[in-house]
């Protein structure tokens, strides 16, 4: 068990949330919102009589006349920019309290030799399960591309793919670590395993994904999907690395004296009480 | 919390409970904000809070219309 409490597990995972989301805001900003005003603008163009994709917010029913048309749009199009950055922070701060928890419920179980080292680690398990899985099965699209028509699919693919994604990647994990097994075997499997495991994701998720209109340029959504994964990538990056700096690095087992929070912090001291990682 | 070591070991399991509780509902609460249909709150909210949100759906990779 880490020496925190529970409510400062909590802080420390806002924190290192909250860091994430600012970071990640910023990338949005600067990285993804030139490629959905672009999208936006090609949306606007396309009307009922425009190419395969131009049709789908005419036809969309509750989604018609939205996203920045100047005229009608619910919310106006500066507005709807800054709720973004708003958004993007607060699921920062969502996503760093569930990783605080999980660090703290996996405890030694996660690969790592302190909790710093554990706290990358299952950053970066994070980004493989919640946002690379997905990206892959289901990519990230633009404004403009998605199709009504299909959206309950693609949402539905989308949270199970990140279902699969954690089962597998904790699989697969547990495996490479397991007692039971030689160093060598331990690793051939996990390999293996993700190998295998990978291919039959890809093969038995429904392929979801809407094909790209012929109005949205392949450089739009190239720059939008690379923009977007940059995005996502820095965010768990900021969330491992800032979760780490704040984690107490011994680990304390139910017997030993409690130990003052700052001492030994980030010095890597492995008492003799120091679980087995 | 961990008041004292008893305290700790009578606490283990519900703090475990706890977290995760915590850590479903932090998910859950990412999950209303970014797939809201109108299932809790009015059409009109909902509506509402999907434009709002709109373009971070999009650069978080959430499917979106
Ligand atoms: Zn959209």
């Amino acid at each position: 068990m880490v020496s925190r409490t529970l409510g400062r597990t909590v802080g420390h995972g806002a924190v290192a949330g909250a860091a994430a989301g600012g970071v990640g805001a910023t990338a949005l900003y600067w990285l993804v919102e030139p490629s959905i005003r672009a999208a936006i603008a090609i949306e606007e163009a396309g009307g009922p009589a425009g190419e395969a994709g131009g049709h789908s917010h005419a036809a969309g029913g509750d989604h018609a006349g939205s996203h920045g048309l100047a005229a009608d749009a619910l919310v106006p199009r500066d507005e709807q920019v800054v709720f973004a950055l708003v958004t993007v922070l607060l699921v920062g701060i969502l996503i760093g309290i569930a990783f605080a928890l999980a660090h703290r419920v996996l405890g030694t179980r996660l690969p790592g030799k302190s909790p710093a080292g554990s706290a990358m680690t299952l950053a970066g398990l994070g980004f493989v399960a919640f946002t690379l899985a997905p990206a892959i099965i289901v990519p990230a699209n633009p404004p403009a591309v998605g199709d009504p028509a299909t959206v309950s699919l693609r949402a539905v693919t989308y949270l199970g793919t990140i279902v699969c994604a954690v089962a597998l990647t904790t699989i697969v994990t547990a495996l490479a670590r397991a007692k039971e097994l030689a160093p060598r075997s331990r690793a051939v499997a996990a390999t293996a395993l993700g190998i295998v495991g990978s291919l039959v994701l890809v093969w038995a998720l429904p392929n979801a994904a809407d094909p790209v209109p012929a109005n949205v340029p392949a450089d739009l959504v190239w720059e939008f999907r690379v923009g977007s994964l940059t995005q996502l990538g820095l965010m768990w990056l900021v969330l491992g690395a800032v979760f780490a700096y704040l984690t107490p690095s011994q680990v304390v087992t139910r017997t030993s004296p409690p130990t003052p929070m700052r001492i030994g912090r980030r010095r890597h001291l492995q008492p003799a009480s120091v679980a087995e990682v | 919390m961990a008041l004292s070591n008893t305290a700790v070991a009578s606490n283990k399991f519900p703090t475990t409970a706890l977290s995760v509780a915590l850590a479903v509902y932090a998910l859950l609460s990412v999950l209303f904000l970014l797939q809201e249909n109108g299932l809790l709150i009015s059409p009109e909210a909902a509506n509402y809070l999907h434009e709002a949100t709109h373009d971070a759906r999009h650069a978080l990779g959430v499917p979106c219309h």
